[in-house]
């Protein structure tokens, strides 16, 4: 039993993390229709800005781990949302009218260099996080911090004005200029909370983990644009459930398959999200809306 | 630089020829794939099977003899035969399935798919799992005095497949079929209420490239003798998206764009060919995937900003 409660954490944890992430993708994807394939490689940059926060930090927050741990989380958060926006300035606000596939290519141009970029000067070695003497697990902690941060997201989307101009936006561009929206504006708040949220869940992939690296946001960052889109995308709540679902249901193939089938725990989580994309693109909760011409 | 390692640059070169020009005729019925080395990757694990099935256990690592020679001559083409057909059925198949999908979806669920593949293959010891498959030599051998002979067996044999794929290309390209690529690039809709199948027609169109991606994978494994996953890796695909990105969706362009990003690829690899001194040639390799995502990113923005320019250019020309 206590094993079974162990693998329900970590599933939690987990999930949460890609809970997060996917929501960074959905409400870019909401608001430009743009598969921001760059929102891994800020998700490993706020791990990493989390790690030298840590260390830098940890002098001056001796003795109290948890505001320790606060401090880092927004440095990594701020300096991952900073990096989001200089991105969407740079490569993709150029392309704003731009339709095809040109812009996604883009995306996939600034995650390479980035990652690149940063294994020049960080080299591509696993770095071990520095520990924390939490009052609570690890785990625990981290499952608190990420969804205290979805319901601050949540309100910030649903109850505040800006948030109704976002959601604006996403619904419809042409008629929210009309009504005095100003969309880069918004676009560029948009992409600064998305990697917000983003350098939120390196952190706290690097407290649960205790490991990160720079190539470490590719597998998370794919599988959590499908949960953006299994949760239809801009659905805040069911993007959650769905990524909590696929940590838990990751965590529980680990731990109860025979190892020979164990190992194959990536392509048969990857084989079931895929099978989900091509059966329900909608997402589950969608409704399939016929295409506008 | 040696003509037996020109020659092996120019085998690779023949490889990845093959992929742009069949991830070009894909990205040309508007199926954005991403996972165009995934079925790379499934051509060269199905020519390993092959091979182990084929060549037996413990069988000299030199062929030796004109009919040993012949052997695996045919060994090569089965492995060649075997990798176009299981890419052509998955293919197939995927097309089915995946009408759903569109656009930015099909990228990712293409490069969900090569991520499988090569996931698990990772873990099937039978073909030598993350550690990868070693490929006896075949027909002819590296060592002494046959390694040009090798090299230029493959090199020679790579660009006459090369050059029948590309002649194929332009053939479709002069024929109904290439009216109705033009169709399908201008205006997806129009062409479908002309009559023209479009779904088949895509589908039809992917399973052909794919098969020529597994062929190509079948082919690499021969030409390199291994194999291991990470050679089918997205990053390693990079290069071919990059050619065919750049080349646009001409057939002509996208071979001269490949050849292009090749050699720039190869290029920083090896420090320019040995041009470069050993630590300039150490900072262009380690640099050269980055340099590579920002070609990507410059190349696509600068077209973007250019066209925006002519359209303004147009708008004042034309007046209110």
């Amino acid at each position: 039993m206590r094993y079974l409660a162990d693998q329900v954490l970590n599933g939690l944890s987990l999930g949460c993390v890609y809970a997060l992430l996917a929501i960074g993708f959905a409400m870019v994807f909401g608001v430009l229709k743009l598969l921001n394939f760059a929102h891994s490689e800020i998700f490993a940059t706020g791990a990493f800005i989390g790690y030298f926060a840590l260390r830098w930090l940890t002098p001056d927050f001796a003795g109290s781990p948890l505001l320790l741990l606060l401090a880092a989380i927004m440095i990594a958060g701020s300096g991952a949302g900073v990096l989001a926006m200089i991105i969407e300035k740079v490569a993709y606000r150029p392309l704003r009218d731009y339709r095809g596939e040109g812009v996604l290519l883009t995306a996939i141009g600034v995650s390479i260099a980035i990652q690149n970029i940063g294994i020049q000067f960080f080299s591509a070695h696993a770095r071990g996080y520095p520990p924390l003497e939490l009052p609570f697990p690890p785990k625990a902690v981290a499952v608190v911090i990420l969804v205290l941060s979805f319901l601050l997201l949540y309100g910030l989307i649903h109850w505040t004005s800006l948030g109704l101009e976002v959601r604006a936006i996403a619904e419809d561009l042409s008629t929210s200029r009309l009504l005095g929206i100003s969309p880069p504006r918004l676009v560029t708040l948009t992409f600064f909370v998305g990697g917000f949220f983003a350098g939120v869940a390196g952190v706290v992939w690097g407290i649960v983990y205790g490991v990160i690296h720079l190539q470490m946001g590719f597998y998370p960052g794919l599988k959590s644009f499908i949960i953006a889109v299994i949760g239809s995308i801009g659905d805040l709540p069911g993007t959650f459930v769905a990524g909590i679902g696929l940590g838990l249901l990751e965590c529980l193939l680990a731990a109860y398959l025979p190892p020979p089938i164990s190992a194959y725990r990536d392509p048969l989580t990857l084989s079931l999200l895929l099978a989900l994309l091509v059966w329900k693109p909608h997402g589950i909760l969608g409704s399939s809306e016929p295409e506008k011409v | 630089m040696t003509i037996g390692l020109l020659l092996y640059y120019v085998s690779l070169l023949g490889i990845t020829l093959l992929l742009v020009q069949s991830l070009n005729l894909i990205w040309r019925v508007r199926l954005f794939s991403l996972g165009h080395h995934g079925f790379f990757g499934l051509g060269a694990y199905v020519a390993v099977m092959v091979t182990k099935i084929l060549v037996p256990k413990g069988a000299g690592q030199l062929p030796v003899g004109l009919g040993q020679r012949l052997e695996g001559l045919g060994v090569v083409a089965a492995s060649v035969l075997a990798g176009f057909g299981t890419a052509f059925s998955v293919a197939w198949v995927m097309g089915r399935f995946f009408r759903r999908v569109r656009g930015d979806y099909f990228a990712v669920a293409t490069l969900i798919f090569a991520e499988i593949i090569r996931g698990s293959f990772s873990n099937i010891s039978y073909v030598g799992g993350g550690l990868g498959f070693e490929a006896p030599y075949l027909v002819l051998s590296r060592v002494g005095e046959e390694r040009i002979l090798y090299e230029a067996f493959y090199s020679t044999a790579l660009l006459m497949v090369n050059i029948l794929v590309f002649a194929i290309v332009r053939r479709i390209d002069g024929s109904v079929y290439g009216l109705y690529l033009s169709g399908l690039k201008e205006d997806c809709i129009a062409l479908e209420h002309s009559g023209v199948d479009v779904v088949s027609l895509q589908s039809m169109l992917f399973s052909w490239c794919c098969g020529l991606a597994g062929a190509a994978g079948a082919m690499f494994l021969h030409f390199t003798t291994l194999v291991v996953p990470g050679d089918f890796s997205f990053v390693n695909g990079l290069p071919v998206i990059l050619a065919v990105a750049m080349g646009g969706l001409h057939s002509s362009g996208c071979v001269m764009a490949a050849a292009f990003i090749y050699i720039v690829y190869e290029g920083l690899k090896n420090g320019f060919f040995g041009l470069l001194e050993w630590e300039y040639a150490a900072m262009a390799s380690d640099w050269k995937d980055a340099i590579l995502g920002l070609i990507l990113v410059v190349s696509v923005v600068s077209l973007a900003l250019r066209g925006r320019r002519r359209q303004v250019v147009r708008r004042h020309e034309e007046g209110p």
